[in-house]
């Protein structure tokens, strides 16, 4: 047995195991196709694994393996013609883009009593691509603007400036799941804090 | 610090970034202060307080852990 290769086995399998769900959640929403998924998430596991000599110990494998991820997912599995099935965002960003309005408190908590898991997933899966990886990494994954910076390669203004607009995309995607959910809760569309009044 | 200050500055505030400590105590004396601004903060916290629970609620599949499995068999 080759005890050099097993103690890496073995340290690699300690830091990534309670990285796993993170890792699959983000490979889901990126891909949005639970087989590819676990494709993706494999595919980082091997490459991860083969690149381990160069993670240097004690800084932030989190970020690292999430790197890893999301570059074998843009250059792997982010195909061209995922953009054509997208609205553009000047569709999405039309004239009820998020403003804040200082309504009353109920529609406000009518708006976050109608949302579902499944219409959070929608609405995050909907997102272009460059919005949907800095909200995941970001507000869902808790990673700080300068982690997603660095994962991503991109500058942190950019990680700003994607993350407001998609904030403001995914409060209005919402709050449209929410109205048409419920027509007889047709106040909350037309006083839902996430739209223009 | 005016309402339109907050308002810009609200999501650093709500993820803990950018701001300096002057910046956050003087956005959270405006929040005790003013009542349109402060429902609009606990609007925004609520929110993607709730966003970020449901996007973590997420059980791994059996199959991807039998591939992990796998994975590390053959390593």
């Amino acid at each position: 047995m080759n005890t050099v290769k097993e103690n890496k086995k073995t340290t690699f399998q300690e830091l990534l195991m309670p990285e796993l769900g993170a890792l699959f959640r983000t490979a889901l929403r990126m891909t949005r196709k639970r087989e590819d998924a676990e494709d993706l998430v494999q595919e980082t596991i091997v490459k991860s694994f083969a690149a381990f000599e160069r993670f240097e110990r004690g800084t932030n494998f989190r970020a690292w393996i999430f790197k890893i991820l999301t570059n074998t997912f843009i250059n792997n599995y982010y195909r061209v013609r995922e953009r054509d099935k997208l609205p553009s965002l000047d569709e999405m960003e039309d004239e009820n883009a998020f403003q804040p309005v200082f309504e009353g408190i109920t529609p406000e908590e009518a708006l976050l009593n109608t949302l579902t898991r499944e219409d959070i997933t929608q609405a995050i899966e909907a997102l272009p691509l460059e919005f949907r990886a800095v909200v995941i990494l970001t507000l869902v994954e808790g990673f700080a603007y300068k982690e997603t910076s660095e994962i991503l390669d991109i500058p942190i203004g950019t990680v700003m400036s994607r993350l407001h607009r998609g904030r403001k995309l995914l409060q209005k995607m919402l709050c449209e799941y929410s109205s048409n959910k419920k027509t007889a809760a047709r106040e909350i569309h037309e006083e839902c804090p996430a739209r223009k009044s | 610090m005016s309402c339109q200050e907050v308002i810009n500055k609200l999501y650093f505030y709500l993820d803990g970034e950018v701001l300096t400590p002057q910046e956050r105590r003087e956005i959270e004396e405006h929040l005790d202060q003013c009542l349109k601004c402060n429902k609009y903060y606990q609007f925004e916290e609520k929110f993607w307080s709730f966003f970020r629970t449901s996007s973590l609620d997420f059980p791994l599949p059996e199959s991807l852990m039998n591939r992990v499995e796998t994975v590390f068999t053959n390593l």
